[in-house]
């Protein structure tokens, strides 16, 4: 028996395990912070959006963007002094049309002790409500995306462009949209066409909606596009769902992900009293584009790095009892690499209050290491006259769990 | 040992290319002719292209498709009776990057697929009512074909 091929004595790699424990317990205490971290970021209080429904509150402020973009439409579609004509006795037109519009704040009642004017006649008290108008308009919304890109989820933005047309049998009232989930510049409003019971709208803006990561990264996202009208309740205009006319542009789609389902509802909105008689309910439009992340793409992002760390790190069980310091550096580079790989993962997600489906693969892959690293410090607790044994024991137990980890991790 | 090794880079080479190389299937069914429209005339009026639309009323859903075509298949498809059922030959195929459909021939007329053409459009979906507290209030239109749709007509199949 030559010296070289001795196994180290006893005595001396005895000293090293708390060198080694040290270290991998500063990992193991590095990927928890990392995990705390997280979970402490997503506990943090939600931002406050504020809204600025109150109808007509930001009124004086809001753009022309209906007379400019019957201007700009006009312009370019027609020529000649006779069309021009034309196009001013339809301004006119639309502009007595406006004028005919009553304000319901004008005919509100102020009660004797002063305080919110109310309508006491309507089915609506709150001075927003019309009940002069009678019977409301019923409009169908239609929607053909043209556009979805610079999708963000860890902020949950994207950029839409889209046309929105608005039919219906019954003249509209004065008709001012809002995305109560979005913002659309002045400059990316075209009003294509405004008659009483016909709009059509060209909008790009940027939308916002949260991400549900639970699936991440199996997961689907809806992005969601809201509209409201800026002054009319529901007792003057109810949106309904017009699915001939809802569609999905030639050629549209999201980089990155493939589109799983289209939906469009609308719903009846309640605001919580702002004040007395707060009554009022609005019609808001909701359309989703459902968005599902390429599979393969995920995998190869998410399982086979995982699969990959976990593999070289069992491959070390398979080591002989004399190539111990090889076997014992086969977990601790792994577990760093297992929490940079995972941090690297979190970057890219926005802070949830959930675990996602990639951190529990990443918590197996954590089992995994830390079981691996147990039956190597197994080694230095038991006598030697015992380390065959453990070295066998470590081999049955060690990879079978880890598979039950790791697809517990995956289904869970 | 060499040997071994070489024979095993080789079948994995020779797997990897027969799963890699783009397959096609051909299938028959029948579909109703929803609108032609004349896109492009020449000088004499003598259509050059034209959208067909195709109403896939046999399969699950509501499957429709405009299929741009040039002016053989534009003149012979207008001879053909709006909103009639026709048969149909379609191709689906598998490249290495995607997987689609293309329509050869519509009743009697032969149709010349253009690798180059971006105004063909498909809208696949199975649409159903949104109904909440028993209310209709909207619509949700799945993409993903489903199983039913795939096993009726299978060139709508995705994978």
């Amino acid at each position: 028996m030559s010296g070289r091929t001795d196994p180290p004595p006893p005595a001396k790699a005895r000293r090293r395990p708390p060198l080694l424990i040290l270290l991998v317990t500063a990992l193991a205490l590095c990927g928890m912070l990392v995990m705390a971290q997280r979970v402490s970021r997503a506990e943090e209080p939600p931002a406050v959006t504020p809204k600025s429904k109150g109808p007509k509150a930001d009124k004086e402020e809001k753009p022309k963007a209906k007379e400019e973009g019957v201007d700009d439409k006009k312009e370019g579609k027609k020529d000649g002094r006779q069309d021009a004509k034309e196009e001013k006795k339809e301004d006119k037109k639309d502009d007595k049309k406006d004028d005919d519009y009553e304000d319901p704040e004008s005919y509100a009642v102020l009660g004797p002790k002063g305080g919110v004017p109310t309508h006491p006649d309507g089915p609506y008290r709150s001075p927003y409500a019309h009940p002069h108008w009678g019977a409301p308009s019923k409009v169908r919304v239609g929607v053909v995306l043209n556009q979805v890109h610079d999708y963000d989820i860890k902020e949950g933005t994207f950029q839409a462009d889209f046309f929105l047309s608005m039919t219906s049998e019954k003249p509209m009232p004065k008709i001012e949209l809002t995305f109560p989930n979005g913002k659309v510049e002045k400059d990316d409003v075209d009003l294509l066409t405004d008659k009483p019971t016909f709009k059509m709208y060209r909008f790009a803006g940027t939308f916002r909606s949260p991400p549900n990561l639970r699936q991440y990264p199996f997961d689907t996202q809806d992005l969601v596009i809201e509209v409201e009208d800026h002054n009319a309740g529901i007792d003057q205009l109810q949106f309904v769902p017009d699915e001939p006319h809802t569609h999905l542009g030639v050629g549209f789609g999201v980089t990155g992900w493939s589109i799983s389902h289209l939906r469009a509802r609308a719903i009846d909105f309640y605001y919580p009293d702002r004040f007395d008689d707060d009554d009022l309910y609005y019609s808001r439009f909701k359309l989703s584009l459902g968005v599902t992340r390429y599979g393969t793409s995920a995998a190869f992002t998410v399982f086979v790095p995982a699969i990959v760390i976990v593999l070289i790190s069992l491959s070390g069980l398979w080591l002989p009892r004399e190539e111990l310091e090889v076997r014992s550096n086969a977990s601790a580079p792994m577990l760093a690499a297992a929490v940079l790989f995972h941090f690297a993962l979190m970057q890219a997600l926005p802070p949830t209050p959930y675990l996602t489906r990639a951190d529990k693969v990443m918590m197996a892959v954590y089992v995994s290491l830390i079981l691996n690293m147990l039956a190597t410090w197994a080694w230095f607790i038991f006598d030697e006259e015992h380390t065959e044994t453990v070295f066998r024991w470590g081999r049955l137990i060690v990879p079978p769990a880890t598979i039950i980890a790791m697809i517990a991790g995956t289904l869970l | 040992m060499q040997l071994a090794l070489a024979g095993t880079v080789a079948l994995a080479t020779a797997a990897l290319s027969v799963s890699c190389k783009p397959k096609h299937v051909d299938y028959t069914s029948t579909a109703q002719i929803g609108r032609v429209t004349v896109i492009r005339t020449d000088d004499k009026g003598a259509p050059l292209t034209g959208d067909i639309e195709v109403d896939w009323d046999d399969c699950p859903g509501d499957q429709k498709e405009v299929i741009r075509g040039d002016a053989a298949f534009v003149a012979c498809v207008s001879k053909l009776p709006i909103h009639s059922k026709q048969s149909v030959k379609v191709r689906w195929s598998s490249g290495e990057q995607s997987h689609d459909w293309e329509i050869l021939a519509l009743g009697p007329c032969a149709r010349t697929p253009d690798p180059d053409d971006e105004t063909s459009f498909d809208m696949v979906q199975e649409c159903e009512p949104v109904v909440e507290h028993g209310a209709n209030v909207g619509f949700h239109c799945n993409r993903v074909p489903k199983k039913a749709l795939v096993a009726k007509c299978p060139w709508f199949k995705r994978d």
